[in-house]
């Protein structure tokens, strides 16, 4: 073979083996996008946050799919329903705002909520099918089961300031065991609990409310009034006690103490015991000094003294006494 | 013999542009899936939420934030959950509770009359008395893992033949969420309500019914146990029945009036027990005062006697000049003095004008005095 040929040849085989190269690559990105491909159509995933029944041909599947990827055959032949197992609230639309009769004859409205999920997917696609059905379906069940324990109870049971006879944690418990069994058998769902929302009175009893109400609060305004001015007068009665208990010992001790006085005094006048003559004579002229003052009008005979001096008698003692003797 | 000799030229052309085609078509698939395994499959995680990554459905991990990376989808499906605090108003227990924001729906005028269930809220107190509230509450989902398998979202609960679960509108979820909390609360504020009294509520224990509403709905929370936590709720308003506002006024008007009164008789206690202290320390200080006086008066006089005793004893004339000079001194005191001569057994009549200092009297003379200058 020539040298050409030879480069030919090399060159050709070189060709060769990088075009199937090439077609190796193609080969397994063709099959992988082909396995993708069959992936997505033969396959499902399933959250672990909801139930799925496959129904084949229609017909129900019992076997529940675990959470991850599953087979499937492809619509229509298989068909995947899903349903959310997690817990929702439904609020009730019917018989939302229908009055009940309390066991005492009081009519009151109640509202109520239940906590619900789906339980059982099976039994939950053969009786509903959406939530939306499911929703009615609890509705009317609490709607029964919340006039039965509403009729159960007396008026008290509801609203009472003693928490002991208010029993609306048990009403509520009553209902739930009433519709939870029902529930969950008939319908696949799980009602975890039931709970009043509002809990109210006709649209005219709460007028005559009103009126109760009122007259309550001027009650208890007029016993504050009364008991605001008993209150005070108590209170002034009882510093005015005091006051006579402490003025009455303050006299008392007054008393004692002008007593120590006077007895003190008594002693020195023991002195005067020498000569009462003069010591009533004295207490006198100091009497006669403290009595009269700017304000006194005398009026004096002419022998008294000194004014004895202006009579007749003393002219003659005078003379006599300036006679020699 | 080459084979490109056996097809035309433009056939080969044909042949070697196809080729070309396909050698992009494989690149570009190549690239693309490659750029789809890489980038794709990563996410940043903001700070206020965490996203939890599923593989095919399943939960794989929570993870918080920063930048991640993990398969995409539909190996790996993220879930989005808002960590923040969440704001709730709860305006179901308020008149015309209908209306947004904390006021009566201005257009319906509510001014008062009988309460409609549906349309006007309100809550039975505990004495068959009823009440209007508004409330709000903050609360966080703090498990996030917890809280997505527990509440359902709207959008996840949609039915499909098939089609996989799209990565969920966030929103809806958050609506259940909040519904699910409103329930709750709602259940709690009815209970609580229902065992208080009208006065302690709406003015006495304010706080109390507001802190009993709290612990009871944070209790019906925990029990769910859903990964959420209530942070803080708030009794923002609570009134009477507008129809019954001015007596619930009066009570408060009379309440205050009572206090008045109290703290008057009070004051008035403390000026009588003031008053009195005083009216004793004085009398006490009087008699001892009196004490004193009496006391030392006696011994001066005593002193003072024994004094003149001792003089009178050598010179009765002592006496004598005593008196007349006691009386010298009291007479110069007295202003008026009538001397009267008297005659023994006989009738004397004697006029006197007393009080001449009677100033009307005295002008009348002055001016009398003066016309006769």
């Amino acid at each position: 073979m020539s040298i050409e040929h030879q480069h030919d040849h090399d060159g050709l085989d070189g060709g060769k083996s990088r075009r199937g190269l090439l077609r190796l690559a193609s080969l397994a990105l063709g099959l992988a996008v082909a396995a993708i491909f069959l992936v997505a159509i033969f396959s499902y995933q399933v959250s672990e946050t909801e139930y799925v029944v496959v129904t084949t041909f229609d017909k129900i599947d019992p076997a529940l799919p675990a959470p991850g990827l599953s087979f499937r055959w492809p619509y229509p032949v298989q068909k995947i329903h899903r349903f959310d197992k997690r817990f929702r609230c439904v609020t009730g639309s019917s018989g939302k705002l229908e009055e009940a009769s309390t066991s005492d004859g009081k009519l009151i409205v109640i509202s109520l909520f239940a906590y619900y999920r789906i339980s059982d997917p099976l039994v939950f696609f053969k009786s509903l099918k959406t939530v939306g059905d499911a929703e009615v379906k609890v509705n009317e069940v609490l709607r029964s089961a919340k006039i039965n324990a509403v009729a159960r109870h007396g008026f008290a049971n509801f609203v009472n300031t003693n928490p002991e006879k208010m029993q609306m944690g048990r009403i509520e418990t009553e209902i739930l065991d009433e519709v939870k069994t029902v529930a969950s058998k008939q319908y696949g769902i799980e009602i975890k609990c039931v709970g009043i929302r509002f809990l109210g009175l006709p649209e005219a009893i709460t007028k005559s409310v009103f009126e109760r109400m009122k007259q309550e609060r001027d009650t208890i305004a007029n016993d504050y009034r009364k008991k605001g001015v008993r209150i005070a007068d108590e209170i002034v009665a009882e510093a005015e006690k005091q006051k006579e208990l402490k003025l009455a010992e303050a006299n008392a001790e007054a008393k004692r103490i002008r007593g120590e006085g006077d007895a003190k005094a008594a002693f020195f006048y023991a002195a005067f015991k020498k000569d009462p003559g003069l010591a009533a004579f004295l207490r006198k002229l100091d009497a006669l000094k403290r009595v009269l003052d700017q304000k006194t009008t005398l009026i004096l005979d002419d022998k008294t003294p000194p004014f004895d001096l202006l009579g007749e008698g003393y002219g003659k003692f005078i003379e006599g006494t300036a006679k020699p003797k | 013999m080459d084979d490109h000799k056996i097809y035309s030229s433009g056939f080969t052309a044909l042949l070697k542009s196809l080729r070309l085609l396909f050698l992009a078509l494989v690149t570009t698939i190549t690239v693309a899936l490659a750029f789809y395994l890489s980038f794709g499959g990563a996410f940043t995680v903001e700070s206020t939420e965490n996203v939890i990554v599923l593989r095919f459905g399943v939960f794989q991990d929570v993870y918080k934030e920063g930048w991640h990376w993990s398969f995409p989808y539909p190996i790996d499906s993220k879930v989005r959950v808002l960590t923040k605090k969440f704001s709730l108003t709860l305006n179901n227990f308020w008149y015309r509770y209908s209306s947004p924001g904390f006021s009566p729906d201005p257009q319906s005028n509510f001014s008062g009359g009988p309460l409609v269930p549906g349309v006007d809220g309100y809550l039975l107190t505990g004495d068959a008395n009823i009440i209007h509230t508004q409330w709000g509450v903050e609360y966080r989902i703090t498990d996030p893992a917890r809280f997505y398998r527990a509440v359902c979202g709207q959008a996840l609960c949609a039915e499909g033949d098939g089609s996989e679960p799209v990565p969920a509108v966030q929103a809806d979820r958050y609506l259940e969420t909040e519904e699910i909390v409103r329930c709750f609360l709602e259940n709690a504020i009815v209970k609580s309500t229902a065992i208080e009294k009208v006065d302690t509520a709406v003015y006495k224990g304010t706080k109390a019914y507001g802190d009993a509403v709290k612990a009871a709905v944070a209790k019906e929370i925990d029990a769910l146990d859903i990964g959420l936590t209530v942070d803080n709720l708030m009794l923002k308003r609570i009134a009477p029945p507008l129809d019954t506002e001015v007596a619930f006024a009066s009570v408060a008007s009379a309440e205050n009036e009572l206090d008045k009164l109290r703290e008057a008789a009070r004051s008035e206690e403390v000026r009588i027990r003031e008053s009195s202290r005083a009216r004793a320390t004085e009398t006490i200080t009087q008699a001892e005062a009196y004490r004193k006086r009496v006391v030392s008066e006696v011994e001066s006089e005593k002193a003072y006697f024994e004094v003149i005793l001792d003089k009178c004893q050598g010179n009765p004339a002592v006496l004598m000049t005593l008196y007349s000079e006691t009386l010298t001194t009291a007479l110069s005191n007295v202003k008026s003095k009538y001397l009267i001569r008297s005659i023994p057994g006989g009738y004397q009549e004697l006029r006197l004008q007393l009080n001449d200092a009677n100033p009307k009297q005295q002008e009348m003379e002055k001016a009398f005095q003066e016309s006769k200058r």
